[in-house]
């Protein structure tokens, strides 16, 4: 296989580090370790909140119970985190170390989650939704706050977490407060989760919204990832609609801005129309981004993987390769299937470790729309003017 | 041929450097052994183990950031792991030789696969008579990562008692990646060759200090001795690996044990080099590296005569470039190098240095030396270094503020590392070389540009503390999380065994 999808110790470790006051604990050998935290920290290099009890050669024979507890005790000790997530791995999972044993002796400490996530038992969705499942449970019944969602599906080392956030909150400013985000929030914020009157699901997330409107009642809509002016308005509407508010029928401010911006370049976008492309990128974005390019754009989406469901028959890189697409959009990984075609590319969904994101330059709402298309664009003119070197 | 630094420039600059996560953990041992093989022109590496291992490992930090994007996975389900998975292998040995028709597969495996037991030499001596690729195993010496506890322990040990000279060990360590897979191509691909006088092998892991600006100089001077390169390990293709034993020697920069194993089979004499080292020295360092490799290939005699006027020529070139009329305060957080930094701004640039600052500081190992240990075991360094220097040069260890800017407002540039920089608001600060050539025209053109730079800066106004040294940032939540996941490294690796 092409190792084209993390395992379920990537799934329930994306949830337990985007929340922002948790720290990790690693039961498993130091890879685990390793991958994990290389994939989070490209774009916030100070946020390392994990560690890993480092099962080496002894613990095959002696088991890994004594150094778990070791761990466990300084780990409460020296992190300043609200809350501690324990991901197990393969090997205390194949040599079966009484986990939960020994976490029945921290009764009394700042809560403790355990998620056995060794890869083997399946894939990064797996261990996302049993993750997720396990905040749920302990979530208790609150009073519903007037007109505030939860927005579900975001996580800390998605690529423009941050701006893509800022945008989402600034398109929906006027019309609803964001209660808490998940499982990018903190931990009080995410417990606070069933006062929202409203859960806003992201692609992908629907058994989360599913769980938490049959245990608070929450209603809940799936929406696409708010790409472009029609998707945001879109995103916005059917947030209003369901709650319900009255969404507004004139043009923000924002919205006409953009237009405007974009207006002094139409023809470089009337350009894209028709261009065939190929999108490979997570449930959450891919919908959202195919939907994009193909109905503001006018681009033709020639292959649209979702890597959350691919069922890996056929590589990514084959399907790219049979299309027409002249424009790859994917993660860092898929970079060598542009190379290999001589295609520009553009990265837009997890993992991205080639490129960072600190400023408010998300892809996300109105101004997001402004920040894609330039990026797009000037991907397009580099590649042209490189192309040109090339030849003479 | 252009006459500028520009490839040594995009070598240093345009290349990934290690990621920030190894400060926090080292990557397993698959990393390295991935490393080795993807660098092989026409092997595939196969990673036997779960998909998130494969997921994350075709990320490999030695090839510059650039993803091991050929890696295949063997992807483990729960099944295998109780039933075995050896057919799982042989699928995706199959597969892999349809897609990519590799000359070589090695088969790499993760630690689940090292507890069950797979019987991974079986499926390849049952697949490899269908085969027209090569098949190796990479076996494992130790599982998981490989351990460096006792060798920092050796380390300090040794330098407690005898020279620091000590401390240049070869960085083999038991269970590294990289040496295992390179052991498997030695055992099971390279044959042996009729030796051909006067050549040698350049060998990896190459590293953005020997880029391949360096290594095009090197081989240009090895040229004019009469040295001829045979191949670049493992850069190079499976056929030349098949060949490479009809060099006379290897010349290694670390990770050696593959080196001396292929000495053992095949009597190709291995060389281990500091490049650092040699080159921080200048043209005497230069002289002296391709006259040792000369001498371990017994052709000193010719050499020694053209190395010695290449450098005089050198030195007749670079005589006036230097910055004798300048005093410079030199700092360095890395004790264990201070030596040849004295070498280099002394001896090199002709720099004045009358005051030499290190910080001695414990971020981690803390278990292996106490702060008092530290001490010492710097002051070794520091004892060795001051005897390079000249004998009036002042050496302050973990000065106060109040003497860093004391200091500074007294020379004319601040060289080495930025450790006390972001003290001073106004100053002229010069860091230390990204790269040091090893081949004479090079060299020279290094100092000439490197001495142009230090005249051209203007004032380094730092308006900021040091924002790359994470330990200077102010106590907030990320720096506590960050000093208990250094300290748990501690707790749970280092103070073991």
């Amino acid at each position: 296989m092409n190792c084209e999808t993390g395992c379920k110790l990537f799934g329930a470790y994306r949830v337990a580090i985007s929340i922002k006051d948790s720290a990790v604990l690693i039961h498993s050998t130091i890879g685990c370790n390793w991958g994990t935290l290389f994939f989070h920290t490209p774009s916030q290099l100070t946020d390392i909140r994990q560690s890993c009890t480092v099962i080496y050669e002894e613990d095959l024979v002696f088991g890994g119970e004594k150094l778990f507890k070791a761990a466990m005790d300084n780990a409460l000790k020296l992190y300043s985190s609200k809350i501690l997530f324990v991901l197990t791995g393969c090997v205390p999972e194949i040599m079966n170390d009484d986990i939960e044993g020994i976490l029945n002796s921290y009764q009394n400490t700042k809560p403790v989650y355990l998620l056995k996530s060794a890869g083997f038992r399946g894939d990064a969705f797996l261990g996302t939704a049993d993750s997720i499942d396990l905040l749920i449970s302990r979530m208790t019944h609150k009073a519903i706050v007037k007109n505030s969602i939860n927005i579900i599906g975001l996580f800390s080392d998605d690529f423009k977490a941050d701006a893509d956030l800022y945008n989402i909150k600034t398109l929906l400013s006027d019309i609803v407060t964001v209660n808490a985000v998940i499982p990018y929030d903190f931990y009080d914020h995410i417990m606070n989760a069933p006062a929202a009157a409203l859960n806003v699901v992201f692609d992908g997330f629907e058994l989360v919204g599913e769980k938490l409107q049959k245990k608070f009642g929450t209603p809940y809509i799936t929406v696409k990832y708010p790409y472009g002016i029609k998707g945001s308005r879109e995103f916005a509407y059917r947030i209003a609609s369901a709650l319900p508010i009255q969404p507004k029928v004139k043009q923000s401010e924002q919205e006409i801005c953009t237009i405007r911006q974009l207006n002094k370049i139409s023809q470089h976008i009337a350009n894209l129309r028709g261009m065939p492309v190929a999108v490979i990128g997570d449930t959450v974005r891919a919908a959202g981004l195919e939907n994009f390019l193909q109905n503001e754009l006018g681009m033709s989406v020639e292959v649209a993987i979702d890597t959350s469901k691919s069922s890996n028959k056929i590589s990514y890189s084959e399907q790219v390769q049979q299309s027409n697409a002249i424009l790859l959009f994917g993660s860092s990984f898929e970079r060598n299937i542009a190379d290999q075609l001589s295609i520009p590319f553009m990265q837009f969904t997890y993992p991205v470790f080639d490129k960072i994101c600190i400023s408010k330059s998300g892809y996300t709402g109105f101004e997001g729309m402004l920040c894609f298309v330039e990026e797009l664009l000037n991907i397009l003119f580099e590649f042209n003017a490189k192309g040109h070197a090339c030849s003479k | 041929m252009e006459n500028n630094l520009r490839d040594f420039y995009k070598d240093s600059y345009l290349r990934g450097d290690l990621p920030h996560s190894h400060d926090f953990t080292p990557s397993g041992k698959a990393a390295g052994a991935i490393y080795a093989i993807s660098s092989i022109q026409d092997a595939v590496p196969i990673l036997h183990g779960s998909a998130g291992c494969g997921y994350h490992y075709r990320f490999v930090c030695r090839r510059s950031g650039l993803p091991a994007y050929e890696l295949q996975c063997t992807g483990l389900a729960e099944k295998d792991i109780v039933m075995g998975g050896a057919q799982e292998l042989r699928k995706t040995i199959l597969e892999t030789v349809e897609k990519c028709h590799p000359a070589l597969i090695a088969v790499i495996q993760t630690t689940p696969v090292d507890m069950i037991h797979d019987d991974v030499q079986g499926v390849l001596a049952e697949l490899s008579p269908q085969l027209a690729c090569k098949l190796v195993f990479v076996q494992s010496e130790k599982i998981s990562h490989c351990d460096k506890r006792s060798k920092g322990k050796v380390v300090f040990c040794k330098t407690q008692s005898e020279s620091t000279q000590a401390y240049n060990y070869d960085g083999d360590i038991k269970g590294c990646g990289f040496s295992e897979a390179m052991k498997a191509i030695v055992l099971h691909v390279m044959k042996p060759q009729q030796k051909k006088k006067n050549t040698i092998n350049i060998c990896g892991p190459f590293r953005q200090t020997s880029g391949r600006a360096f290594l095009n100089g090197m081989i240009k001077d090895f040229k004019n001795i009469g040295i001829e390169v045979n191949t670049f390990i493992p850069s190079c293709t499976t056929k030349d690996l098949e060949t490479a034993p009809q060099a006379a020697l290897n010349l290694v920069s670390g990770r050696m044990n593959w080196a001396i194993k292929m000495k053992e089979i095949f009597g190709t004499d291995y060389f281990l080099a500091d490049f650092d080292e040699y080159g921080y020295s200048g043209l005497d360092g230069i002289e002296r590296f391709y006259l040792d490799i000369s001498r371990k290939l017994e052709l000193s005699h010719g050499a020694e005569s053209y190395l010695a006027a290449r450098k005089q020529e050198a030195m007749r070139c670079l005589s006036k470039v230097n910055m004798q009329q300048f005093s410079c305060a030199l700092c360095s957080s890395d004790y264990r190098n201070l030596t040849k930094m004295i070498r280099f701004y002394k001896n090199v640039l002709k720099f004045e240095i009358p005051y030499v600052l290190v910080r001695v500081r414990q971020r981690r190992y803390t278990s292996i030396y106490s702060m008092n240990e530290l001490n010492q075991f710097a002051s070794k360094f520091i004892a060795e270094a001051a005897a390079e220097a000249d004998a009036n040069t002042k050496w302050f260890v973990n000065p106060s503020q109040e003497q860093v800017n004391s200091i500074f407002s007294q020379v004319n540039y601040v060289v080495g590392q930025s450790c006390f920089v972001g003290i001073n608001e106004n100053l002229n600060y010069v860091e230390n070389p990204r790269f040091i050539p090893l081949d004479f025209d090079n060299f020279q053109s290094f100092v000439v540009d490197y001495v142009k730079r230090i005249k051209n800066i203007s004032h380094y106004v730092n308006q900021s503390k040091n924002i790359c040294d994470y330990e200077n940032e102010p106590d907030d939540e990320n720096s506590a999380n960050i000093k208990g996941t250094l300290s748990l490294w501690d707790k749970l690796w280092i103070q073991r065994g």
